[in-house]
C-alpha cells in the first residue's frame, strides 16, 4: 500500500493490466482509492497464443478467485482493462474495449518517470524475457559460464528445445545454472552498457522470468557484476513479480498517478508497491584498489579489493555509507545505500571472458563464495 | 493452470489423400470406386534427377543470353552425344561444341550459364496407398478418402514423400549408420533416441525417403536446411537425446512393412488403418489448444523428464520457486511418481 494524496477523478478505482507476454501472461488487478494504490490480486499463466481467449478467461477466472470479490462477473466487465504486449491482438477480447500499450512504450514511460522523479538520474530497465532465447547468443561464453562440464552441442540443444518449449520452466540445478549463463550472455546482446561520462548512480531495473525465480541472490548479483564495465556504479533491483511492464503500461494511460509518487520518496513508494527487491549498490571497479570507507567513526576504514576478488559490505538497504572510490584516475566521493548483499566492489579487469574448463568453473564458484558471505552475517 | 492439449497420436482420422497421376486419361479408376492398398490407380511420370552441363566454360563465354547457342529449343528431349549448343568464333573459322553426357529434356539456363538436364522421367505406375473411397478424378490425381493414423511430431523438414515403415531401432536406442543398410531404401526409417549426421548423410546416399527418431542435435537440424534437402525427417521429442515417446513408437512398431506418408514441413506421418477403427472416427484433427489440467489428465512431461508419460494425481497448492506455478503430482507407468511444475506439462489428447 502507498499513502498518497487524492486521485483524480480521470482514474478508476479498479483496474485490470494484463502484461501478455510471447509465452507467458501475467495479470494484475489493481486498486485506486483515495489515498491508497494496491495489488488486490495477481496470476501468472502460459499464453495460449493460438487463441488467447483461453487465457484471458483463465487469467479472469484466477484473479477472482484469489480476490474473492463477489459481484466479480457483473462488475468486471466495467473495470478498464490495459494489455501490454508485443503480441498482434483482436480489436475486442470478449465484450471488453481494451486500452492496448506496447511493451516498449509502457517500459520508456517508467523509465522517464523514474528520471523525472529521480532529477535526471540513470536508470535503466533490463528486460530478459523471451527474447533471450530468441537472439543469437555466444555459445562458447554460455558454455564458459557454467560451473559444471559442458559443451557447446548441449547448450544448443537446450536453447533450441527451449524455443520448442518456451513456456517451460528449468527444475533441476544443472538447467537453472544453464538459464543463468544464458541470462548473462543475453544480456550483453540485447543491453550492451553504453558508456556515459557520467556512470556515477545508474539505477538497474532487473525483470524477466530468470531474476524472478533464480534461487539464491548471489546468482544475479554475478550476472549484473559481470555486465557491468569498468568504473560503474548501480544499484540493483529485481522485479520479484514481474510487474514492471504493467506498471508502466499503468502509467502510461494514466499519467495522473504520477501525483501518487512524491519527489522525496520515489523510488521508495514505487518499488513498495511493485514489490522490487533492492540487491544492492555494485561497484565495478575493473581494476584492483583501496577504498576509504567513512563508517562514523574518528578515522576513516579501508577495504582493499585485490584483483580478481570480489568484497562485500554488509550495508543495509536504509543505510547510506560515504567512501572515497578510484575511479579512472581519480578519487571520487560517493554516498552509497546498501541492499539484500549490501554494497558490493568488483576488482575484476574488465572486460573479461571465461572459457570452459575447470579454471574457469572454480573462478566462479569462488565469487560466489564472495557473494554468499554477506548472508551469512 | 491452462496447458496445451497435444495430439500426438490420432486414430480413425479421415483424411483424403491425393495421388499424383499423369493424366486423367491414365486413371485406372472412377469416382465411387474401394481401393485396397496395392490397387493400381493410374501411371505418373518420376525423373530420376539432372545434371548440369557447363555451356558458358564449354563455349568460353559469359553466362548470359547463352539461348542463343543452343541447337535445341528449351523443353526439347535431348540424347546422349547429341550437341547441345555450338559458337563459331573467329571469322567463323572456328567452331565450339558442347554435348549432352546424358538422355534427358533441356530444362532450362540457370544464371551461372549451366544447361539444366533432366533426366528422362520413367512411367510408374500409382498405387492407392491406402484402403478407402476414390472421391474425386482430375486432370492429374486421385483423390482417396480413407481412414488413417497420424503422428505428430516437434520438428519436421522435407517435403512430403511416401514409403513403407521399417522399425531399424529401439527407441531408446541411437540410430547408428550401421542401422542402416541397403534394405532401407526407398523406405522410412524409424527407431531411436538419437540420430547423428554420419547416419543422415548414410540415409540420403541410400536413397532412403524419410527418417522418424527421438532425438538430433540442433546444429545436424539445421543444417538440412529449410528448403528439402532429399530426405524427410521428423523429430519426435526435441533436441539433443530423446528416446521416442512409448505411444508413438508402439504405433509405428504396429505398421511397420505398411505404406505411409511423412511430410516434413507439417510434422506428421500418415498411418493407413488397415481395419475399421474401434470406436467412433474424428474428424480431422484440429491445431492444438489448451485448458485447464485436472487431475486423471494423461501428460508428457517436458524439461529435464521429457518424454515420460503418466496421470496427475494431484494438482498441489504449494508453488514452484516465488513463480506461482503449482506443483503436479505425476504417476508414471503405475509406480513411480515425480512432481513437476504445472507448465512443464502438456496433456495426451485422448478420446
Amino acid at each position: 500500500m502507498v499513502e498518497s494524496s487524492a486521485p483524480t477523478k480521470d482514474i478508476p478505482k479498479k483496474v485490470l493490466v494484463f502484461d501478455l507476454g510471447h509465452y507467458w501472461t501475467k495479470a494484475f488487478f489493481l486498486e485506486v482509492d483515495d489515498s491508497k494504490l494496491k495489488i488486490l490480486a495477481k496470476t501468472y499463466l502460459p499464453t495460449s497464443s493460438n487463441d488467447l481467449n483461453i487465457t484471458f478467461t483463465q487469467a479472469f477466472f484466477e484473479l477472482a478467485k484469489i480476490s474473492k470479490m463477489k459481484l466479480w462477473q457483473e462488475e468486471a466487465l466495467s473495470f478498464p482493462l490495459i494489455i501490454t504486449t508485443e503480441l498482434k491482438l483482436p480489436e475486442k477480447i470478449g465484450q471488453m474495449a481494451i486500452k492496448m500499450v506496447e511493451t516498449k512504450e509502457a517500459l520508456q514511460t517508467l523509465k522517464t518517470v523514474y528520471q523525472e522523479k529521480k532529477g535526471k538520474h540513470n536508470f535503466e530497465i533490463i528486460d530478459l524475457g523471451s527474447k533471450v532465447f530468441d537472439s543469437n547468443l555466444d555459445i562458447q561464453e554460455i558454455s564458459g559460464s557454467l560451473i559444471f562440464p559442458s559443451n557447446v552441442i548441449d547448450v544448443e540443444n537446450y536453447i533450441g528445445n527451449k524455443r520448442l518449449d518456451s513456456f517451460s520452466l528449468p527444475v533441476e540445478r544443472r538447467e537453472i545454472e544453464l538459464e543463468q549463463a544464458i541470462a548473462k550472455v543475453g544480456w550483453q546482446r540485447l543491453f550492451p552498457f553504453s558508456k556515459t561520462s557520467s556512470n556515477f548512480g545508474c539505477d538497474l531495473l532487473l525483470t524477466g522470468a530468470v531474476f524472478a525465480f533464480s534461487p539464491e541472490d548471489p546468482l544475479t548479483a554475478l550476472i549484473v557484476l559481470d555486465n557491468l564495465p569498468e568504473s560503474v556504479v548501480t544499484q540493483a533491483w529485481v522485479d520479484l513479480d514481474l510487474i514492471t511492464p504493467s506498471l508502466g503500461a499503468f502509467l502510461t494511460v494514466y499519467p495522473e498517478l504520477n501525483e501518487f509518487f512524491s519527489q522525496d520518496n520515489f523510488q521508495n513508494d514505487l518499488f513498495k508497491l511493485a514489490n522490487f527487491k533492492n540487491l544492492g549498490t555494485f561497484v565495478s571497479l575493473g581494476k584492483p584498489g583501496v577504498i576509504k570507507v567513512d563508517f562514523g567513526y574518528a578515522q576513516l576504514q579501508e577495504v582493499v579489493v585485490e584483483e580478481d576478488q570480489i568484497v562485500l559490505l554488509p550495508v543495509k538497504g536504509d543505510q547510506k555509507v560515504s567512501f572515497k572510490i578510484p575511479f579512472s584516475g581519480k578519487k571520487i566521493q560517493a554516498s552509497l545505500e546498501g541492499g539484500e548483499l549490501g554494497i558490493v566492489f568488483d576488482g575484476r579487469v574488465k572486460p573479461f571472458r571465461l572459457t570452459s574448463g575447470k579454471l574457469s568453473q572454480e573462478k566462479i564458484l569462488h565469487w560466489r563464495e564472495s557473494l554468499k558471505k554477506v548472508e551469512a552475517i | 493452470m491452462i496447458a496445451p492439449l497435444i495430439k500426438r497420436v490420432t486414430k480413425g482420422e479421415k483424411i483424403s489423400i491425393v495421388r499424383k497421376i499423369l493424366e486423367k486419361e491414365q486413371a485406372k479408376v472412377v469416382v465411387g470406386d474401394i481401393v485396397s492398398p496395392e490397387d493400381v490407380v493410374g501411371l505418373a511420370e518420376v525423373s530420376a534427377g539432372q545434371r548440369l552441363v557447363k555451356i558458358s566454360s564449354c563455349l568460353k563465354v559469359n553466362g548470359k543470353g547463352l539461348e542463343k547457342y543452343l541447337t535445341k529449343p528449351l523443353g526439347e528431349k535431348v540424347f546422349r552425344g547429341e550437341i547441345l549448343a555450338s559458337r563459331k568464333s573467329i571469322f567463323g573459322l572456328k567452331k565450339s561444341v558442347c554435348l549432352s553426357p546424358i538422355d534427358g529434356i533441356l530444362s532450362e539456363i540457370d544464371a551461372a550459364g549451366n544447361a539444366v538436364l533432366k533426366f528422362l522421367p520413367t512411367q510408374t505406375r500409382v498405387v492407392a496407398g491406402v484402403p478407402g473411397k476414390v472421391s474425386d478424378v482430375s486432370k492429374e490425381s486421385v483423390v482417396i478418402e480413407a481412414l488413417v493414423a497420424r503422428i505428430r511430431t516437434k520438428i519436421g523438414t522435407g517435403k512430403e514423400r511416401e514409403g513403407a515403415i521399417k522399425v531399424v531401432a529401439s527407441a531408446s536406442e541411437f540410430l547408428l549408420p550401421v542401422n542402416i543398410d541397403g534394405s532401407c531404401r526407398d523406405k522410412i526409417i524409424i527407431g531411436g533416441a538419437f540420430i547423428g549426421k554420419d547416419a543422415l548423410e548414410k540415409a540420403l546416399t541410400l536413397g532412403v525417403r524419410g527418417v522418424v527418431a527421438g532425438g538430433i542435435n540442433l546444429r545436424n537440424f539445421l543444417s538440412l536446411g529449410e528448403l528439402d534437402a532429399g530426405i524427410t525427417v521428423l523429430i519426435t521429442e526435441g533436441f539433443g537425446i530423446r528416446p521416442m515417446a512409448e505411444d508413438v513408437f508402439n504405433l509405428l512398431k504396429e505398421h511397420e512393412d505398411t505404406f505411409s506418408i511423412i511430410n516434413g514441413a507439417e510434422r506428421y506421418l500418415t498411418l493407413p488403418e488397415v481395419k475399421e477403427p474401434k470406436g467412433k472416427v474424428e474428424k480431422e484433427a484440429e491445431k492444438d489448444l489448451w485448458r485447464e489440467l485436472k487431475v486423471g489428465d494423461r501428460v508428457h512431461i517436458l524439461g529435464e523428464h521429457h518424454g515420460h508419460l503418466g496421470i496427475v494425481k494431484e494438482i498441489e497448492k504449494e508453488t514452484f520457486y516465488s513463480f506461482y506455478v503449482p506443483e503436479v503430482m505425476v504417476e508414471l507407468n503405475g509406480k513411480e511418481t515425480l512432481k513437476v511444475p504445472a507448465c512443464n506439462l502438456e496433456i495426451i489428447d485422448e478420446d
